[in-house]
């Protein structure tokens, strides 16, 4: 099989062994690299035109914020919105003296998104913001509640705890 | 006789030598199998540093990772570090731009890390993996995540230790 010239010395035979090496690499670089290149079509409906003829007031955005306030041993967690009608839910955890993750609050942080959700089943996301003290644990633990219902969390600052702050004071003096 | 009706010669079979094709076939699985392990980003976060517990189920993304432990922060993409107590006195009185000493040197080296990036990268992935120290507050943690929005990072992935 050394190729050039058969047994015989007169009839040439092809060795096909490196080909066949080569068309092995050649079929698998072939098939990883489309595995890379992904073409996307995108259809979109026919552009149609109407008239307005009422001026019809936008509502306002509901824009929901859950904020985490370190009071004392407890984490407050305010879930507020705005929109027609504003308003808010509150909960609170007792916080971890040695800091460890708390299924607690992870579960407390979930089940009060899943009643914003619940009412608002169109809203794709959520501020989150905690009080300048809260921990990174508790940040994360919060998350990862949050997350379970809602996939789009935005970070604000901590200076938005004031606000919930503002929001509870503003409940009880009611 | 023999000269005009010269007997044919047999034959052999022809055969396929299979040692190169296996040879071809040992590299593409290796090639496979590291390309594999080599997709799964992995971090080693430093030893002052006690990382958050999360039970969430996604994974690492490969990307540049900034540890935040109680004495200093580290950028492992440029491989520096700076105090805590330094970065956020900066941090509180300047924009990033304007910082000074070590912390603008760290601006700056940051801000070409961030320039040096394909577009492509971008575009798609997660520019900067963070891991604060668990006991860490919440400003500190938002104030130097802002920070690294500032100098350019896109997206930033919070990160913490899978808690089984």
């Amino acid at each position: 099989m050394a190729g050039g010239e058969g047994s015989d010395g007169r009839s040439p035979r092809i060795d096909l062994v490196p080909i066949i090496d080569a068309m092995t690499c050649v079929i698998f670089f072939l098939l990883l690299s489309s595995t890379f290149v992904e073409f996307t079509k995108i259809s979109m409906p026919q552009a149609v035109s109407s008239v307005v003829t009422t001026s019809v007031a936008k509502e306002p955005p509901l824009t929901p914020k859950l904020i985490g306030l370190v009071k004392g041993d407890f984490l407050h967690l305010v879930l507020s919105w705005n929109g027609k009608n504003p308003s808010h839910m509150e909960k609170r955890v007792k916080r971890d003296p040695k800091n460890q993750r708390s299924e607690a609050l992870q579960a407390t942080s979930q089940g009060l998104v899943n009643e914003y959700k619940k009412m608002f089943p169109n809203e794709p996301a959520l501020l989150l913001g905690l009080s300048p003290k809260a921990t990174y644990q508790e940040m994360i633990s919060v998350m990862d509640g949050a997350r379970q219902e809602l996939q789009d969390l935005v970070l604000v600052s901590w200076t938005e705890a004031q606000s919930a702050e503002n929001i509870l004071s503003e409940a009880k003096g009611e | 006789m023999d000269d005009i009706f010269p007997k044919k010669k047999k034959r052999s079979m022809a055969g396929l030598q299979l040692a190169p094709l296996i040879d071809i076939f040992v590299l593409i699985i290796i090639f496979l199998i590291k390309g594999t392990v080599m997709s799964n980003a992995s971090i080693t976060p430093p030893a002052d540093l006690n990382p958050a517990k999360s039970k969430s189920p996604e994974g690492l993304e490969p990307a540049g990772q900034v540890y935040i432990s109680q004495k200093e922060v580290l950028f492992t993409m440029i491989n520096e570090k700076i105090s805590l107590a330094e970065l956020n006195k900066q941090i509180e009185n300047n924009t990033p731009a304007a910082m000074t000493g070590q912390a603008g040197q760290i601006s700056q080296k940051l801000k070409a890390y961030v320039q040096g990036i394909p577009d492509q990268e971008k575009k798609s992935g997660i520019l900067v993996n963070f891991l604060a120290d668990a006991g860490m507050d919440y400003k500190t943690v938002f104030e130097i995540a802002k920070y690294c929005r500032e100098v350019g990072f896109q997206n930033i992935l919070f990160v913490a230790q899978g808690d089984k």
